[in-house]
């Protein structure tokens, strides 16, 4: 047991104490699930979909879900001084004791932090040198959709929705202990059995069991004697009787959001090619707003939070989203709760919306059209004009808003300097409109730009697109820096250093799993934390693969290679990809498939009525 | 705007074992919800930012434990004393839990503005060690002083006025003090201060730490 006096002397301790209202602890439960989040707990515990895992794994009797976060430095330090595991909030088991160790993958610089916490918690990180008895661990989250830099760690993945698929896995682990008798008593056969039985769910990826052939410069998984082919990602159809977690554990410290969340509909199909989660989750399932309005009122009854948080990749686009928000706040009115919607498009319907529910507290409003010129908008499908944009904040300002947050991309494929220079542009014309919207208020008026390179991901229209170089991503923002120069603009960009990483491990092969190790055995730790990253102790691990940092994320792909991500199938088909890419560099645009003619992206295939009101999933 | 009859809960709570090591600002927004999840009829603040009307007392130290923590709701309508016990403690975990409720109509003074002292129990570390007799030297010369200057970064203050007593306890180890400290907003004095103080006043040079902080109460 940890000594509680080390908590005296590190920062924040409350992160680390137990017992929050709705924890739940099961110490004689049959499985132990470690549920961990490779970043720290303020971060962690905003995880919606951790929060809805836990709820699932839950509800099953036998079962613990016992969450794991990554302990600050200084905790860190101290546990390895006293020579403590990292271990499980809850009945602070260590993770070497659970019976699966499951991560999310969010981001991919948080990678080298899992390594860290399994061997932080005494699980050899490597799954090769693991033995029978020591736990599975799994991994989930839109990071598994290209698993290959994490291959080597990860005994399986979860691909897609996970309310199902760990339910089913926790099922059959309950089977297998009676099978095979207890995990901690497993040797190397039954492990190996465990395994094979568990890859038979749907949407479970052994990369264990495949083998690995070179193709065109990348490692390609293909069969293999225990190898099932192409993993198709699972998808809940029905959000209304989906499991969600009105009663989630409330943190005792604060955390980066701090309120409650409310799902109103997962998916999105405007189809913007850069964005990962839009192809990812699709399609688009919504809730109702009467099922919206029974989950607010337990959230507020069992959580006592002073603000409910309205969760979509897109909340104006729920089809009946008007009423989703007269009727949570009619299900919370005299509570004391506000409301909040983030994720807002760029439109003066959106800050209608804002408006009606900003009634209690006010931050600023956000738009992202993302690119500065409308030749380039239409490249990366963002159906978004100039004028909607200043229209939007103009309804902002009169609405009564002081701030505005705006977000950019730059290097995005086909971009040339003028795309760059327009940005500058239309940022200052966004100040003016304000100035003048404002009126006597004008000196009150902030403009917040967050400006990022725009960073290629595994099935995404853009994924055969290399990242801009350095040097052009550092020009662009000297001009821009140049140009922009209203006091109430506030320019920022997020490191160009973390974006390289970031894209030479989302489109890597399995070989990027020996950089992440190497970057980890030189202290890579908490790398989303600009204060810890290093960019060239990863520079040197990375070119442990043989081709550099620049080389892996800058690369251009033929259209027509194998990828190291075939092997994991999320619906949209490669031709879609493909057709969109073709489309993408003729400046043709695609509108949402929700307002007119299918585009046969493939979903249709597995989802009946997939545009529709209540999507219906074929059985595989 | 029209006056309505507003009615004030006074609780006084613990904070103890590991919850100790949360935040003023964490234990005022986890009784905040508990309050909210209790249901009970407390008051908003009128305006954009709508805030529960619940006051605090002086925090404590991180890490230190309160027997007798208090805080004052608003309510808007009466209810009887054990109801509020009894439906807010059933939203709090025992380190958290409530002590006593009293509610009356809210006129006058809070509880929280009475508060003159607060009465603190502390196990000691000194490093080099120290008997009792060193410490209960030092806390007798406390006591004799007329004034104490302490100085804290640059600014020299008397604090001899925040110190109503202080005595060493009666066991070698851990050394054990007792002190009565000031605790309203004008005389208020910290433990911590406290034990700089004392460091001073000892027969040979330690430092002194404390390792377990108890506010037993606060005295009007």
């Amino acid at each position: 047991m940890l000594a509680d006096d080390v908590l005296l002397h590190v920062e924040t301790p409350g992160r680390y104490v137990d017992g929050e209202i709705n924890a739940v602890a099961k110490p004689h439960a049959k499985v132990r699930l470690a549920l961990c989040y490779p970043d720290v707990y303020q971060v962690g515990m905003d995880h919606l979909g951790t929060l809805i895992l836990y709820h699932v794994a839950n509800s099953r009797e036998e079962v613990a879900a016992e969450r794991c976060f990554a302990p600050w430095p200084d905790f860190a330090r101290a546990l390895r001084e006293l020579g403590q595991p990292l271990a499980t909030l809850e009945t602070r088991t260590p993770l070497r004791d659970c019976d699966l160790v499951g991560f999310t993958l969010q981001y991919e610089l948080t990678y080298p932090t899992l390594l860290a916490m399994l061997e932080m918690g005494g699980v050899p990180a490597r799954a090769t040198e693991r033995r029978g008895s020591e736990p599975i661990v799994i991994a989930g989250g839109p990071g598994a959709t290209n698993p290959e830099p994490l291959a080597p760690f990860v005994d399986l993945f979860c691909i897609g929705d996970g309310e199902e698929l760990l339910d089913e896995l926790l099922a059959r682990f309950e089977d297998l202990q009676e099978e095979l008798g207890p995990r901690r008593k497993w040797g190397p056969k039954q492990r190996e059995a465990a395994l094979g039985a568990l890859a038979e769910i749907e949407g479970v990826y052994w990369p264990a069991a495949y083998e690995l052939e070179e193709v065109e410069g990348h490692l390609i998984p293909r069969g293999g004697l225990r190898a099932k082919g192409q993993v198709t990602a699972r998808l809940v159809g029905n959000l209304e009787s989906a499991p969600f977690p009105t009663a989630p554990p409330v943190p005792w410290v604060e955390t980066v959001h701090n309120r409650g969340q409310l799902e109103i509909a997962r998916g999105c199909t405007r189809g913007c090619r850069f964005c990962h989660a839009g192809m990812f989750y699709r399609p688009v399932r919504e809730r109702s707003p009467q099922t919206l309005a029974k989950q607010a009122a337990e959230l507020v009854n069992n959580t006592g939070y002073e603000e409910l948080s309205l969760v979509a990749l897109n909340c104006p686009d729920h089809r009946h989203i008007e009423q989703v928000i007269e009727a949570v706040q009619k299900a919370v009115m005299g509570r004391g709760v506000s409301l909040g919607l983030p994720s807002l498009r760029v439109d003066s319907f959106s800050v209608q919306l804002a408006r009606k529910i900003a009634q209690v507290r006010r931050g600023g409003m956000t738009f992202a059209p993302e690119a500065g010129t409308q030749r380039l908008r239409d490249v990366i499908n963002k159906n978004v004009t100039e004028q909607d944009l200043l229209t939007a904040v103009e309804a902002a300002f009169a609405a009564g808003w002081l701030t505005v947050k705006l977000y950019f991309m730059i290097g995005l494929p086909t971009e040339t300097q003028e795309d760059v220079a327009e940005i500058g542009r239309l940022i200052n014309h966004v100040a003016s409109t304000g100035r003048t919207a404002l009126g006597r208020k004008a000196g009150r008026m902030q403009i917040n730009v967050s400006l990022a390179a725009f960073n290629p991901k595994p099935h995404t229209p853009f994924q055969w697109c290399g990242q801009a170089p350095r040097e052009y991503l550092e020009e662009a923002r000297a001009r821009l820096r140049q140009t922009v120069r209203d006091p109430a603009v506030r320019l920022s960009f997020h490191d160009f250093g973390q974006s390289l990483v970031e894209a030479a491990i989302s489109r890597g092969d399995r070989r990027i799993g020996r950089a992440i190790e190497a970057a980890r055995r030189a202290g890579a730790y908490l790398d989303a934390w600009g204060e810890f990253f290093d960019l060239s102790r990863w520079q040197e691990a990375l070119s442990q693969t043989g081709r550099t940092a620049q080389e892996w994320a800058c690369r251009h792909i033929p259209v027509d290679a194998p990828l190291p991500w075939d092997i994991i199938h999320l619906g949209v088909t490669k031709q879609f990809l493909a057709l969109e890419y073709e489309k993408a560099l003729k400046g043709q645009t695609t509108p949402d498939c929700r307002e007119g003619k299918c585009h046969s992206c493939g979903v249709s295939r597995r989802v009946i009525g997939c545009r529709g009101v209540l999507p219906e999933v074929l059985e595989a | 705007m029209s006056e309505v009859v507003r009615w004030r809960a006074t609780i006084t709570y613990r904070k103890t074992g590991r919850l100790r090591y949360l935040g003023h600002l964490d234990v005022a927004r986890a009784m905040e919800r508990a309050v909210r999840r209790a249901a009970l009829p407390v008051a908003y603040s009128e305006g954009y930012n709508q805030r529960m009307r619940l006051s605090f007392g002086p925090p404590l130290p991180l890490g230190a434990e309160g027997e007798g923590e208090i805080v004052v709701a608003t309510l808007t309508a009466k209810l009887p004393e054990s109801e509020v016990l009894w439906r807010l403690g059933a939203q709090l975990p025992a380190d958290l839990g409530v002590v006593t409720v009293t509610v009356e109509p809210a006129a006058g003074p809070t509880a929280l503005n009475l508060i003159r002292t607060a009465l603190w129990r502390m196990q000691l570390a000194a490093e080099p060690s120290l008997t009792r007799g060193e410490l209960a030297q030092a806390a007798a010369a406390v006591m004799s002083a007329q004034q104490l200057a302490l100085r804290d970064n640059d600014k020299v203050t008397d604090v001899r006025q925040g110190i109503v007593y202080v005595e060493a306890g009666s066991r070698e180890a851990p050394l054990e003090l007792t002190a009565l400290l000031g605790a309203s907003g004008h005389n208020y004095l910290s433990p911590d201060k406290l034990l700089r103080l004392l460091e001073s006043l000892l027969p040979r040079p330690a430092t002194l730490r404390w390792t377990r902080l108890v506010r037993v109460r606060f005295e009007t």
